[in-house]
């Protein structure tokens, strides 16, 4: 082996992926046979982002892009005090003093991300583009609403259908964060690979067909933690590894689907995904939720789409745990909660009439997998510790009567 | 050929294509085509109490500015008042939000100039990506204030400011 240092390291990288691919043809290249008729597909989902359209000038946001907490603080502090509490303006925003002064803007002091309405923010700065990622959820493309959803303004895709839902985009698209180059959906994508956590799982069963099969069953499922995603020297995810499903009941979900020409699709579940990033672990909880995934794709990452309606409740946890990048994300709580109530677009509240859900959509980015179903045993179970005591007998049956 | 055979196939032709090839951690999606053309507006109120020091004084200005986004191009007018000195400089001052301090990235006009001052500057990818982005100063310093007298956030405009027209 004393030549591998010489390698380049692309040659290097390449053979790995040839031996991988090597192996991957010989097991089965991601995919097996179920026993219940049709293939079994598996994926691993290494890759999410909220879906955000974006313009090369972003004209969708035509009053630029939305005005962070610091910025909201320092315009509502006396010059000559502020000065003061940041030393000149040396005590940058980012600063960890200067974080918890701004967030802690309400009248009283409070956390305006934990007391949204202690404080009256000018509107949050929303998408007013007309293009957005997504699909159509509730089948409506008039805007006017359906029993299944409140009136509200529908986008079209960039490849021009219309009636396309997607609240969230409108209300996060024109927040910094959340833009490419945005702190928020790149650290958590890089936090996901870095440590295996929050990764969905997708099996696809009774597959007679990979382009074209009218019905298969989809399963959503969580990836047990403790399994690694291996990655390659530039460390990124390498296709094929064996997962072992999570088999806590609080996640996943199954949904019958179909493949039209490679794209699979899927029909509307109620389901609980597992999300990690940015050092918080969240149950994702969507209703309605539908995938479209190429399935029949040979590149090593191949990306699809995920969207339903976001539960307004799940949403605004999403928002208040990240409260510590209030800064790094350029965003406020007061502004999204205000926005969010307000376009809030799915599953109106029979008594109220309020809508509980917020319609999205994310990229997801899936490479091959393996699943494997076994007896493990669900994540977040404690098990009490139990101290094994030798009876005598057992002392007694040693060899030499000493326990070891 | 088989599904999983291209993908074995792609695999082995990855050493041959070379690692560049390899894709990245997920990007966002790709933006849409560049419109020809095209310019964009901002504008910035400026004053003495927009510094992140605090600054005894009065002076206030405003200005326009103009990005002319195929030859990355910034046009503006700019005015001031009640300085305590003629400027010393007058900058355009980038990355940096509200309350926060940038570099300067532009002169925007020559020491001692009177009020208003017009010119252009070409800016780079980079510098015309802080404008749009909200993250661009003006600041006017004199011999009193050497750290700025006033400054004015770039906010973009909806509409080509009058001094355009």
């Amino acid at each position: 082996m004393a030549n591998v240092p010489m390698m380049s390291p692309a040659l290097r990288t390449g053979l790995a992926l040839a031996a991988c691919g090597a192996v991957a043809l010989l097991a089965g290249c991601g995919s097996s046979s179920s026993g219940k008729g049709g293939k079994t597909l598996g994926f691993a989902v290494v890759g999410w982002r909220t879906s955000v359209y974006e313009t090369p000038y972003m004209d969708e946001c035509p009053d630029g892009l939305a005005q962070g907490n610091d910025e909201l603080w320092w315009k509502g502090v006396p010059p000559e005090e502020r000065a003061m509490l940041t030393r000149d303006g040396t005590i940058e925003p980012v600063t960890g003093t200067r974080r918890a002064m701004s967030v802690l803007r309400g009248p009283k002091g409070e956390d305006v991300c934990w007391h949204p309405t202690s404080v009256k923010d000018p509107p949050l700065r929303v998408v007013e583009g007309d293009t957005s990622y997504g699909l159509d959820l509730d089948g409506d493309a008039t805007g006017k609403g359906t029993p299944m959803s409140c009136p509200h303004v529908n986008f079209k895709s960039p490849d021009g259908r219309p009636g396309i839902d997607n609240q969230v985009y409108r209300i996060l698209g024109c927040t910094y964060g959340w833009r490419r180059h945005g702190y928020i959906e790149d650290n958590a994508n890089g936090e996901r690979r870095d440590t295996s956590h929050g990764i969905v799982l997708i099996e696809v069963s009774g597959v007679d067909d990979p382009l074209n099969d009218e019905q298969v069953e989809v399963a959503f499922l969580k990836k047990f933690d403790g399994d690694t995603l291996p990655k390659d020297n530039r460390a990124d995810v390498l296709p094929h590894a064996t997962y072992r499903a999570d088999p806590t009941p609080r996640y996943g979900g199954k949904a019958r689907g179909r493949i039209v020409n490679g794209m699979l699709e899927t029909d509307p579940i109620d389901v609980t995904l597992p999300f990690y990033g940015n050092l918080t672990h969240l149950p994702l909880v969507m209703k309605g939720m539908r995938m479209q995934l190429p399935v029949n794709k040979t590149e090593r990452f191949v990306e699809g789409q995920i969207a339903g309606y976001q539960d307004l409740a799940n949403f605004w946890d999403y928002i208040q745990r990240y409260e510590y990048l209030l800064v790094t994300g350029q965003f406020s709580c007061p502004g999204i909660y205000v926005a969010m109530k307000e376009l809030a677009d799915g599953y109106p509240d029979p008594k109220t009439g309020e809508c509980t859900a917020l319609s999205a959509a994310f990229t997801i980015r899936t490479v091959p997998a393996f699943i494997e179903h076994g007896d493990n045993e669900p994540s977040g179970v404690v098990k009490p510790v139990v101290t094994q005591v030798a009876s005598t007998k057992d002392v007694a049956s040693t060899k030499d009567g000493v326990k070891r | 050929m088989n599904v999983c055979r291209r993908t074995f196939v792609a695999l082995l032709a990855v050493p041959a294509l070379g690692a560049p090839l390899l894709a990245r951690a997920q990007a966002a999606p790709p933006l849409p085509p560049k419109p020809v053309g095209a310019r964009r507006y901002f504008h910035a109120e400026i004053s003495w109490a927009n510094n992140t020091y605090y600054t005894p004084s009065k002076a206030v200005g405003k200005a326009d500015f103009e990005l002319d986004l195929d030859s990355l191009t910034l046009h503006w007018v700019l005015s001031y008042q009640d300085l305590s000195s003629l400027p010393t400089a007058i900058t355009l001052h980038s990355p940096a939000q509200p309350g926060a301090t940038g570099a300067a990235i532009v002169d925007l006009a020559v020491p001692g100039l009177a009020s208003p001052t017009r010119g252009s500057a070409k800016l780079s990818d980079a510098q015309a990506e802080y404008l749009l982005t909200g993250w661009s100063y003006a600041l006017i310093t004199t011999r009193k204030y050497i750290k700025g007298e006033a400054r004015g956030q770039l906010d973009r405009v909806r509409t080509k400011p009058a001094a355009f027209l």
